[in-house]
């Protein structure tokens, strides 16, 4: 994956801490299943719950720092989500479609904090992004 | 069968009711061009799709993507029947226009982006549920009648 810059421009003004709370809060209100990997997270009863979840928000921005690092290491995704890959696949038993899941409800949430900044152009590098992210986390499953 | 509750017809209503239908359906059918350009082979009439700018401003692409927002407009009023509502354009994609159905589900989530561009915060959570089991319905409705 190539980032030709309207990534990194991007990227520069997201509050990690934030969108990786409001992503995965989302996650949880839009594909309710995944809550199931949460369940020592308290209260998920309610989108109000969730998005408000400490819990949530804490994992949320711990998430989304390790996209963070794997956005300066494009070229190499595959090595960068390796150990994160085998935890998810041999300890947490995560879905890898989830991986997707989560990514196209971070794109989301960047349309939705950043209006019209978030051109076409934009959208497209940040939607070859996640999905590299996604396929480099699936890499390890067995 | 898609069920929705009275809440979230409540919720897909209200939100469409302040949707400019002509310039989302543009800028969704825009972006999945964009986006995922091998969408570009079921629009070769279009004329010039050759960049990001060319594509969001082709005259064309707008006025087809108001088409067919405005049959989601349709539908919104038979949420209970979008098999019913979606049975002939199903037939149309599968026998005449040949579009792999997975599309469907990439413009839907084209639209549910556009509509987070446009209403920010207020594309809560729960607005952005309810929208994504709409377009998710609409997909499997215009895939139903294929074979």
């Amino acid at each position: 994956v190539h980032s030709n810059g309207h990534v990194t421009s991007l990227w520069g003004k997201v509050d990690v801490e934030k969108v990786g709370g409001e992503a995965l809060g989302r996650l949880l209100v839009v594909y309710p299943w995944t809550q199931r990997f949460f369940e020592s997270f308290g209260d998920l009863s309610s989108p109000s719950a969730i998005m408000g979840n400490p819990k949530v928000k804490a994992h949320g921005k711990k998430v989304l720092s390790a996209f963070s690092e794997g956005l300066h290491h494009l070229d190499n995704l595959k090595g960068t989500f390796a150990q994160l890959s085998e935890l998810h696949c041999d300890k947490l038993h995560v879905d890898p479609q989830n991986f997707t899941l989560l990514g196209n409800v971070l794109v989301i949430v960047l349309a939705e904090h950043f209006g019209n900044a978030f051109s076409p152009p934009v959208q497209a590098a940040f939607q070859k992004v996640v999905t590299g992210v996604a396929n480099a986390l699936a890499h390890k499953y067995h | 069968m898609v069920h929705f509750t009275v809440e979230e017809k409540a919720v897909i209503t209200s939100l469409w009711g302040k949707v400019n239908v002509e310039e989302a359906g543009g800028e969704a059918l825009g972006r999945l061009l964009v986006v995922y350009p091998w969408t570009q082979r079921f629009f070769d009439n279009f004329g010039n799709l050759s960049s990001a700018s060319a594509i969001m401003g082709n005259p064309k692409v707008k006025a087809h993507g108001k088409k067919v927002l405005t049959s989601l407009g349709e539908a919104i009023k038979n949420m209970d029947d979008l098999k019913g509502t979606f049975a002939h354009l199903s037939e149309l994609h599968c026998d005449r226009l040949h579009v792999d159905p997975e599309n469907f589900k990439l413009l839907g989530n084209e639209l549910v982006i556009v509509l987070a561009k446009y209403f920010g915060k207020d594309f809560t959570p729960q607005v952005q549920a309810a929208w994504q089991k709409m377009v998710a319905g609409v997909a499997i409705a215009l895939a139903h009648k294929y074979h």
